[in-house]
């Protein structure tokens, strides 16, 4: 008969041995009714012979029953009720347990959504991005004849597809809006081995210059705007006032984290190539490019053949592509690289926390170990069998991880949730694929796996104490001292340091972290950001291709916004905030570095007003101003971090500087002018390059950003900045209006929201090590206190007994802490590069730390020691 | 784990030993096969009558024995119990190991006689 068989017949054989025994007892009766007994008797008689049935019955059942599985249920049933009479010690295994395993599932989650997950693509693992690099710039856009000639050159890509930001206006549907848009290659696509929803995408022919005008839109476009209208097709679309014929749609699928944001149309690079630069190596138009490896390639091999065609290239153009290399990265990686290191770094931290659980739990089950060792013994003289036990204590840990591990669910679904709704705040380019996690399966699986192991390993010690233990020696011992014995103390002392140790590690991670990004908060920017609004804005070189053209509308946009009621101060800015411009620049009187080699600065292109709206502060010279235009001398500003380089101790004013605009061939030489504060681009605390001020009539850009400093509501500013645009040109549209603190208040976003993550885990951590360390000290206290009473009865004063416990506190306390300080020193070599300019060994951070925590732990140490000191002589001796 | 007390003047697997030799000459109810052991023993076995229950519910897991529910031929409903080939095969195990011990434990007495 089968397990399962047995497991569905049980009930019936059970049934059938009642009623046997029923129908036996009474054909006993009967026999000794004829016999001539009364029946009353008889009825007694045959239950006499019979025996216990209710004993009876009891063992017949036991034998049908499924032993293991069965006894496991009791034992879960045990474990339970002594769950229910011990609440705060199960409530702080689940919690502990919970913590730990609630903050891994969620952070595992984010990082596989984000860095692991593979990208909705056929094959994605043979997706590589392309870009170029100079000394300076690890990635930079790639010239369009490199382009042409890794296409032409390579043996390694199935096909190289490439694609270019683009600002368009869309216009002739309601009010003119900018669209995100990017001009592609014909291989974009077919690269990506995507299908149209729609249509069909690029031809060769369609990707070449004058060819006709032609455009896809993506999914999101087609919905928002069109309603997924399939009478889409052959419709025109007014892109930057040209008509593009639509010819299909694309899937959003992947190309939202490709792009960084949500792209609504695609149109032709090939057709813009000649006002691109399609024979100019310096040249870099914002080109990137995405090529597919032919199957059985390998990164390697890709790199080391772009090496060679970099290398051809440099050969071949020294002027331009000296020191130029061509960069092959797996597109994933690419995409996620910005993420990668805070995450890295926060999975690090939950798993310390999990360390730091996991010893907590160790210990505290080790001393309900101790404590229940009579209750062992008195059951194992009862009979109850070594392995019984043994397996009865697993039973409990295992049942104490389970709950633990479910509880930890719930906190992965909070945790998640909650981080999620912060990350969706943010911009999307700053987060890749946050909106993409969830609860992941095999995190929450791996987890559970986690906490069950966990139990397992808890209980294996315990049990194993159990399974020595020898009942009868157990019971010889005196109650009263099984907690001082050393050797489980020393363990308990080992546990808990090492738990400080971890949590030393993991508080000065979170130290370092937060003291980074307080003083990129300190680090005011540089610039005024209260009552200041920023609004971008696109020329499209069909219209305004000159820079006249560009310098006439701003110049016109910004004398008329400065006219507006309220408005204090205005100018127009390029680049936008937070992307910028990086120039290779020489001086005069200072060697010229080899091509190649030049150092960059990060140059702005402001009209006057700028400056004073900004307030960024002059400390030499002047600003710029309206007499700065075209027809004048070419003037700049310099920062003092520039000028503290070339010329430190001395006036900038006065010298030379010659810029690279754009390009090599457009050579912007200036007398500096002014000396001004440096004002960082990078708000979140990391390196900026120094910079430099031109004058936006002296070097009109096609884009950039309007500042408006006023007192006005944004809101209707902004109304009223869009009104002023149209009156100037209707086919022009304003786009990204923010004011500028919230921007700046982004940018920070994600270092604020790793800072808070640590600092939460740290804090863990530490509520962990605290209770750790408490939990031995009181348990040891307990242990001892026949021994305090006899020591204060002989007269030992209570400071000295205070000063017994916490030494012995303290001895752990600062061996851990000890401990966790030379481990953040050792890795702290390692992590310090990764985290900007801030040492993970930083000797306040260290200190304070470790002050922290021993602080904590002394307090820890301090109620038992003061219970110990406090305690009655006489009650202490008599103490059972 | 909890195990069945057994009679106490019986060595374990006794009581085992007298059914399936019982069963082995012919198909028994549980009654009689009460009834049949204490007469056969001369009631010089102290078993409780109920013991034999939880002893058959354990052959019957063994798979020694089969069991049937029918009627009496005094018309009761009764299970009928019958030994199975296996059942046989460990009778005869256990008979032949039994066998040897008492064999041994007479030579260990015997010396007394000799």
């Amino acid at each position: 008969m089968n397990f399962i068989d047995q497991l569905l017949r049980r009930k019936q054989m059970q049934d059938d041995l009642s009623e046997e025994i029923r129908l036996h007892l009474a054909a006993r009766t009967e026999e000794l009714v004829e016999a001539g007994m009364p029946r009353a008797e008889a009825e007694a008689a045959a239950r006499r012979e019979f025996g216990d049935v209710t004993q009876i019955e009891e063992y017949g059942r036991e034998i049908w029953r499924w032993p293991a599985f069965e006894t496991v249920l009791f034992d879960l049933r045990i474990g339970l009720r002594m769950l229910a009479r011990n609440r705060s010690f199960g409530a702080i295994v689940i919690l502990t347990l919970a913590l730990g395993i609630g903050a891994n599932t969620a952070i595992f989650s984010a990082i596989h959504a984000v860095l692991l997950r593979p990208l909705p693509f056929p094959q994605p693992d043979r997706l590589v991005f392309l870009s170029e690099a100079s000394r300076e710039i690890p990635e930079m856009y790639i010239a369009i004849p490199d382009l042409a000639d890794w296409r032409a050159r390579n043996t390694v890509f199935e096909s190289i597809g490439a694609a270019r930001f683009d600002n368009v206006v869309l216009t002739g549907r309601g009010e003119p809006q900018h669209i995100s848009a990017r001009n592609i290659s014909s291989e974009f696509f077919p690269t990506f081995e995507v299908a149209p929803l729609l249509g069909r995408f690029l031809t060769q022919d369609e990707d070449k210059v004058g060819a006709p005008p032609v455009a896809i839109v993506s999914e999101s476009f087609w919905t928002r705007e069109f309603a997924r209208d399939p009478r889409i097709l052959d419709m025109s679309l007014k892109l930057n006032g040209e008509s593009f014929t639509v010819i299909g749609v694309v899937p959003d699928s992947a190309f939202r984290l490709i792009f960084h944001s949500v792209v609504d149309v695609y149109t032709s690079l090939g057709r813009r190539s000649n006002e691109l630069g399609a024979d100019s190596r310096d040249e870099h138009p914002s080109i990137y490019a995405y090529a597919r490896l032919k199957p059985g390639v390998s990164i390697e091999q890709a790199r080391t053949e772009m090496t060679r065609l970099a290398t051809q290239a440099a050969q071949r153009y020294p002027q331009t592509n000296s020191g130029i290399t061509a960069v092959v990265e797996p597109l994933l990686l690419n995409k996620v690289e910005d993420v990668r290191q805070p995450l890295v770094l926060l999975a690090t931290a939950v798993s310390l926390v999990l360390l730091i659980a996991c010893a907590n739990l160790a210990n505290l089950l080790t001393s309900q170990a101790m404590a229940r060792r009579l209750e062992i013994a008195i059951r194992s003289t009862l009979g109850a069998g070594r392995e019984r036990l043994a397996r009865q204590f697993l039973c409990e840990s295992v049942l104490l991880a389970f709950m633990g591990g479910t509880l930890g669910v719930l906190v992965a679904y909070v945790a998640t949730t909650g981080v999620l709704a912060m990350l969706l705040r943010l911009p999307p380019a700053l987060v890749p694929r946050f909106d993409e996690i969830a609860i992941d399966h095999s995190a929450l699986l791996f987890s559970l796996v986690i906490s069950l192991l966990a139990g397992i390993a808890l209980g294996i010690f315990p049990a194993l104490a159990a399974y020595r233990a020898d009942p009868s020696e157990l019971l010889k011992e005196n109650r009263r001292t099984t907690g001082s014995r050393l050797g489980h103390v020393r363990i308990r002392g080992v546990l808990v340091a090492a738990q400080l140790a971890l949590s030393v590690v993991l508080v000065v991670a979170a130290g370092v972290v937060i003291k980074s990004l307080l003083r990129a908060l300190q680090n005011e920017p540089g610039f005024r950001t209260d009552g200041l609004l920023t609004a971008s804005l696109n020329l499209p070189s069909a219209r305004y291709g000159s820079g006249s053209q560009q310098d006439a509308l701003v110049q016109r946009l910004v004398d008329d916004v400065a006219g507006m009621p309220g408005v204090k101060a205005t100018g127009f800015k390029s680049p936008p905030f937070f992307f910028p411009y990086e120039m290779q620049f020489s001086v005069e009187g200072h060697a010229k570095a080899k091509p190649g080699q030049e150092p960059f600065v990060e140059i702005s292109s402001v009209t006057p007003g700028v400056l004073s709206a900004l307030a960024i502060q002059l400390l030499e010279g002047r600003y710029l101003t309206s007499s700065d235009d075209e027809n004048a001398p070419r003037v700049c500003l310099v920062d003092d971090l520039l000028a503290e380089r070339y010329w430190p101790g001395q006036s900038p004013i006065g010298k030379h500087i010659t810029i690279a605009l754009t390009s090599r061939r457009q050579i912007f030489s200036a007398t500096i002018v002014g000396l001004v504060r440096h004002v960082s681009n990078d708000v979140s605390g990391g390196p900026t390059l120094p910079g430099a001020y031109v004058a936006y009539a002296q070097a009109p850009v096609s884009y950039g950003s309007l500042v408006v400093f006023s007192d006005v509501d944004p809101a209707a500013l902004g109304k009223a900045l869009r009104k002023v645009l149209r009156r100037i040109d209707p086919d022009l549209a304003l786009y990204d209006m923010q004011p500028l603190a919230e921007l700046v208040a982004e940018r920070r976003a994600p270092r604020t929201l790793s800072a808070i993550l640590l600092g939460i885990l740290a804090a863990i951590a530490l509520l962990l090590a605290s209770l750790g360390t408490y939990g031995v000290l009181a348990y040891m206290v307990a242990g001892r206190t026949q021994e305090i009473g006899l020591r204060r009865a002989l007269g030992a004063p209570p400071r000295h007994v205070l000063w017994l416990i916490l030494g012995q506190g303290m001895l752990v306390a600062v061996c851990g802490v000890m401990g966790g300080i030379a481990i953040s020193v050792l890795t702290g070599r390692s992590v310090s590069a990764k985290l900007l300019g801030v040492s993970a060994s930083d000797p306040v951070i260290l200190a304070g730390v470790g002050g922290l925590l021993l602080a904590v732990s002394i307090s820890a140490c301090y109620i038992p020691a003061r219970r110990a000191m406090r305690l009655d002589p006489l009650e202490a001796v008599r103490h059972e | 784990m909890k195990t069945t007390t057994q009679p106490r003047d019986l060595f374990p697997g006794a009581l085992e030993m007298m059914i399936l030799r019982t069963l082995k000459r012919q198909s028994m109810h549980g009654y009689a096969l009460a009834q049949h052991i204490k007469r056969t023993s001369n009631d010089l076995l102290q078993i409780e009558e109920g013991s034999l229950y939880p002893a058959l519910q354990r052959m019957l897991k063994a798979g020694w024995l089969k069991a049937e529910w029918g009627i009496s031929s005094t018309n009761r409903r009764v299970r009928t119990y019958t030994l199975t080939a296996a059942g046989a095969k460990h009778l005869q195990r256990e008979v032949s190991s039994f066998e040897r011990m008492l064999e041994g434990i007479k030579r260990v007495l015997s010396p007394l006689k000799v």
